[in-house]
């Protein structure tokens, strides 16, 4: 579970700070996922940043399973806009990065890798560099690093908006198959409204800078195919809609 | 196909050039510039052993200095670029100093390291350093953010951050400032073995035009263009070898 409580964070300070976030309470129940929506430069990837350690609050705080965090977590794993591949490794040597990091033998990231790479369709293009990758296969190697490390929150930042319309909704899918399989908690960061009522059980919407919460909405339905060609769906998107408005 | 087409277009450039030298040799009809046949004869006619020995003296000089830069450099503008605070302190200094021609500090180093390697190398470094420094550090602030936080959040410690990205993220630019000192160390090489000492290609060289032997002072002078090639064909394929994402 992650709570978030009374969360405030200033970039700078001084004459020059700028406040990017204030009053921010929330908490997502463990295997569920969230999903952050707002205006450009309402704090949303701040907000990504500090529940993965990467930064740390002005004010309030942020507690993991009851523990507070102050630092990255090893258990949490973050994939960033543009994905954060290395230009400079292989696919293999992205994925593996992670494992690398934390001294697993070649062995043990063989062992790991292999099964995680063929479930994401990536057999056969462990040598090719990100630059000979389409977009929705350097997403993929992101998601491989991220879940090569077994985390328990996966925190995703605008993963799927440079995506095609059809790629990204194989790998909302993938997504959702991937979270019912492994029970992550996921907090996932969009301004696309349909993939923020397809994907989040939860949906936060921010206000326009400095980000404070304009209104979460419950969204049980959320995570089914056939809930995208639902009534409910589109409701849900109205509603989100008219609170970004 | 893409390669022939290359060496092709390397050899049509030769060839252009040795032209435009023949042209002027026989436009200036001066003894103190033989056609690029003449040269080459020469070459071929020079004291080989003696050659060899001048070339490969100036080599390691060019090549060592080139080496302690890279090394002290690199490594320097790293960190610099990744911590303001070093480089507040470190880019007054480059600003400061770096308009002061290295080359005028060639009679005092000659007085305090006498006219042996240590001079020579000692110019080239104080030429080539502060470039490197500065493209080390420049390519080490343009790291995007995202990248070193992505990496960080997998675990990366400093030490790693610095071996897996921040390294490699600048290497092509490190390559390419070793280009760019290659050629200016070559000119200071040339310099400083004309002005002290009786070894290498500089003083082959002016020691051929002392004598009025042009032919031995072009064979000095392709020698050293030689040299200049080659050193940079290496860095071309060390680039191929080591930064080979660079290539798509």
């Amino acid at each position: 579970m992650i709570e978030v409580s009374d969360l405030g964070y200033t970039y700078g300070t001084g004459r020059g700070a700028v406040p990017a976030l204030a009053n921010i309470n929330f908490c997502v129940p463990a295997g569920q996922t969230c999903v952050l929506i707002g205006p450009s430069g309402c704090g949303k990837t701040t907000l990504l940043y500090l529940l993965a350690g990467l930064l740390q609050p002005v004010r309030g705080e942020i507690r993991v399973g009851g523990e507070r965090v102050t630092k990255p977590r090893q258990r949490t794993a973050i994939i960033l806009q543009d994905y954060g591949l290395l230009p400079w490794k292989t696919v293999w040597g992205n994925a593996a990065l992670g494992l690398a990091l934390r001294r697993f033998s070649p062995r043990q990231q063989e062992e790991r890798l292999r099964p995680l790479l063929a479930g994401l369709g990536l057999t056969g293009l462990e040598k090719r560099y990100p630059a000979e990758l389409s977009g929705g296969q350097k997403q993929r190697v992101a998601i491989a690093r991220a879940l090569s490390l077994e985390p328990d929150i996966l925190l995703m930042d605008e993963p799927f908006s440079a995506l095609d319309a059809l790629t990204r909704e194989g790998l909302q899918q993938t997504l959702v198959a991937i979270q019912n399989q492994r029970r992550l908690t996921t907090v996932l960061v969009t301004h696309n409204i349909e993939e923020a009522v397809f994907l989040g059980q939860q949906i936060i919407v921010l206000t326009a800078a400095p980000g404070q919460i304009k209104g979460v909405l419950t969204n049980p339905g959320a995570g089914s195919q056939e809930y995208r060609f639902s009534g409910d769906f589109h409701h849900c998107c109205t509603r989100v809609r008219r609170l970004l408005q | 196909m893409l390669e022939s087409r290359r060496a092709l277009s390397y050899l049509a450039s030769i060839l252009f050039l040795f032209g435009l030298w023949g042209l002027l040799s026989v436009w200036l009809n001066n003894p103190g510039l033989p056609g690029p046949l003449v040269a080459l004869q020469s070459l071929s006619r020079a004291f080989w052993p003696e050659l060899a020995r001048h070339l490969y003296i100036s080599t390691y000089r060019v090549l060592g200095s080139l080496a302690l830069a890279l090394l002290l450099a690199v490594p320097l503008g790293l960190l610099a670029g990744r911590h303001p605070s070093l480089d507040s302190f470190l880019a007054p200094l480059v600003y400061l100093l770096y308009p002061v021609p290295k080359v005028a500090l060639l009679p005092v180093a000659m007085v305090i390291l006498g006219i042996g390697d240590g001079t020579k190398m000692l110019v080239i470094f104080l030429v080539i350093f502060n470039q490197i420094l500065i493209t080390t550090r420049d390519a080490a602030r343009k790291i995007p953010p995202p990248l070193l936080l992505s990496v960080a959040s997998l675990g990366a410690g400093k030490v790693s951050l610095y071996r897996q990205v921040i390294l490699p993220a600048c290497l092509p630019a490190i390559i390419t400032a070793g280009r760019i000192s290659l050629g200016s160390a070559i000119s200071v090489l040339f310099l400083s073995e004309t002005m002290a000492g009786n070894s290498g290609l500089g003083y082959f060289i002016l020691d051929g035009l002392f004598r009025a032997d042009y032919g031995a002072m072009f064979a000095g002078i392709l020698a050293m263009a030689g040299m200049g090639l080659v050193l940079y064909i290496f860095l071309n394929l060390l680039e191929y070898l080591i930064c080979p994402w660079q290539r798509l």
